[in-house]
């Protein structure tokens, strides 16, 4: 069956110029949401100038991805933008150790290939990913074969950086 | 190419554990580590066997002359103050190096030198200049003609210094904060020409800030020499005739039975001779690139040291470095290098060179496999080749890591923070 990856019960939306992307702990089994007040909270800021209406979809603890053996849980991002006709896979970290780059690049890797295999890439004007991090707004060392691993896998350009620009 | 062994001399015991103990001295070679973990060293013994090497192959000094006992410990070595470096005689870690190269087979065991000529490789006479890390002392005393410098390496950089100088004919322009170098002959002042909101600004060099005072002799040597080296080249691509070296052998050998002449003198002496052969590739060896420089500023030179270093085939970069900048720009040459390959099989080829050009410029590319980087480990004076992933040097390297420690120890911080009641 199909995965659905649009379900309406995971969606939060906004068409402010600047909003955030939370993912609050505990409990670890909330999913991911969009938050227009909050700062505090936003480990994602989506930069919005033109007031798009933009629909998030939480896919961590939302939709289920199973891995091969049909039981166990797949590893996958906290969810997706959808605005116009484009996607912006997100995976959100907080107070990741070293490593967390290479976590998230995975879960974005794992996610888009069970994306594509009920959706076509090509019917979308645009197709980014980005690893944010809140306390690591920017990079905090260079990434170049981690940028460079997810552009062979996937075919897309990972930002690692905590402003999403629309 | 040319590669070395080292095993047991001062900061490096066990040496490269990988490819038989050989660290290849590439195109472009990188040293990184902790400070006292041999990096200088590595790049001084690679500066000694090439002198060594070019001394043996135009016949300065002939094989007999140069393994008399301890000629490599009390001769060559105190340039760069490395004799200290040997363990007791009692020692059962003795030093170890073994050379390479495209002319001679050196290899050093026991206090002595053995040499054995290699056929058949095309040898391009290097010109090989040495870079160290206090060559910014240069910028900030008034007359370098005056100084008396301990350093056998600083004086020699400072002898090409002085000619680099009288070369100038006009404004140099600076990679740098886009100001200009200006050379007052008359009073033999460097002075720095630049402009700040319209209005027109000249500081002297000895009054400078620090960035400017290790960039400009490193820049100005390096264009010096590697311009210079480009123009032999081009006058005369051929290595040298049979005739040419047998003029020069014998006007070495005057010079070397001229008993009037000290140590040093024979030396300069041997290097004016020397001057008249063409040299077809400049090898520059230089510590800490980066030294007192904005990290874009660590990326221009960066950048002018490899289109310097593209000038000839035969040419060399060999850089020591603390900088976790420069490895991630070196980064960027190569990946750059990569696609400027799918650039010219593209049928928009001009247009994308140019978009290229404004990232990378086009000067500075680095082949694939023109790089290598080793890191050295000071606690059990180990040497490992960083890893690459498709051919770019990956991120797991020392400097890379120890600049992703900063945020995790800030992490730490909040951690306890949040312990507080």
């Amino acid at each position: 069956m199909p995965i659905n990856f649009f379900d309406g019960a995971c969606k939060t939306e906004s068409n402010k110029s600047q909003f955030g992307l939370c993912d609050d702990t505990p409990p670890p089994e909330k999913p991911a949401y969009i938050d227009e007040n909050d700062q505090s909270k936003w480990i994602g800021k989506v930069i919005n100038p033109s007031n798009k209406d933009v629909d998030f979809y939480a896919i961590d603890n939302c939709v289920e991805i199973l891995k091969a053996d049909g039981v166990s849980k797949e590893s996958r991002c906290d969810g997706m933008l959808h605005f116009d006709n484009s996607i912006v896979f997100v995976e959100l970290k907080m107070r990741g150790s070293s490593g967390w780059l290479v976590k998230a690049r995975t879960q974005l890797t794992i996610t888009l290939g069970k994306f594509q295999l009920d959706n076509n890439l090509t019917d979308f004007d645009k197709i980014e990913a980005y690893a944010c991090n809140g306390l690591k707004p920017f990079a905090n060392q260079g990434n170049n074969t981690e940028l460079q691993k997810f552009k062979d896998d996937t075919g897309l350009i990972m930002y690692a950086q905590q402003d999403i620009a629309l | 190419m040319s590669k070395i062994k080292i095993y047991n001399f001062g900061p490096i015991k066990q040496g490269y554990h990988d490819n038989d103990g050989w660290i290849d001295v590439k195109k472009v070679t990188l040293f990184i580590g902790n400070q006292g973990s041999g990096k200088s060293t590595i790049a001084k013994l690679i500066t000694t066997f090439l002198w060594i090497e070019k001394a043996l192959t135009r016949g300065d000094y002939n094989k007999k002359w140069f393994t008399r006992k301890n000629k490599l410990k009390n001769q060559f070595l105190t340039y760069f103050r490395l004799e200290n470096y040997f363990p007791n005689a009692d020692d059962v870690n003795q030093p170890y190096i073994e050379y390479l190269g495209d002319s001679f087979h050196i290899i050093f065991e026991n206090g002595v030198l053995n040499i054995e000529e290699v056929k058949g490789k095309k040898y391009p006479l290097p010109q090989i200049m040495y870079v160290p890390a206090e060559r910014n002392f240069i910028s900030y005393v008034k007359n370098t003609k005056e100084l008396k410098i301990a350093s056998d390496s600083l004086r020699e950089f400072l002898t090409e210094f002085e000619k680099a100088k009288d070369e100038i004919k006009s404004t140099i322009k600076l990679p740098i904060n886009n100001v200009d170098l200006e050379y007052d002959k008359l009073n033999d002042v460097l002075n720095i020409k630049g402009k700040v909101k319209d209005t027109d600004y000249k500081v002297r060099l000895i009054d400078a800030s620090s960035g400017f005072q290790s960039i400009v002799p490193l820049y100005l040597v390096s264009s010096y020499l590697s311009n210079s080296v480009k123009k032999q080249s081009l006058k005369q691509s051929e290595p040298m005739s049979a005739d040419e070296l047998d003029r020069f052998k014998k006007n070495a050998e005057e010079i070397l039975s001229n008993n009037n002449l000290t140590y040093e003198q024979q030396r300069v002496a041997l290097s004016i001779l020397s001057s008249k052969f063409n040299k077809t590739a400049f090898i520059n060896i230089v510590e800490e690139p980066e030294q007192n420089l904005f990290p874009s500023s660590q990326r221009e030179i960066l950048n002018a040291l490899l289109d310097f270093n593209n000038m000839n085939e035969g040419n060399k970069l060999i850089m020591t470095t603390h900088s976790p900048y420069l490895i991630n720009y070196l980064t960027h040459s190569v990946k750059a290098s990569i696609v400027y390959e799918k650039i010219n099989k593209s049928a928009n080829k001009s247009e994308l060179a140019e978009k290229l050009n404004k990232v990378v410029p086009i000067k500075s590319l680095i082949k694939p496999s023109d790089w290598a980087v080793y890191e050295l480990n000071e606690n059990d004076g180990s040497i490992i080749k960083l890893d690459n992933y498709k051919e770019l040097p990956s991120d797991e390297n020392y400097l890379n890591e120890s600049l992703g420690k900063s945020n995790d120890i800030f992490i730490n911080l909040l951690e306890i923070e949040d312990l507080c009641q």
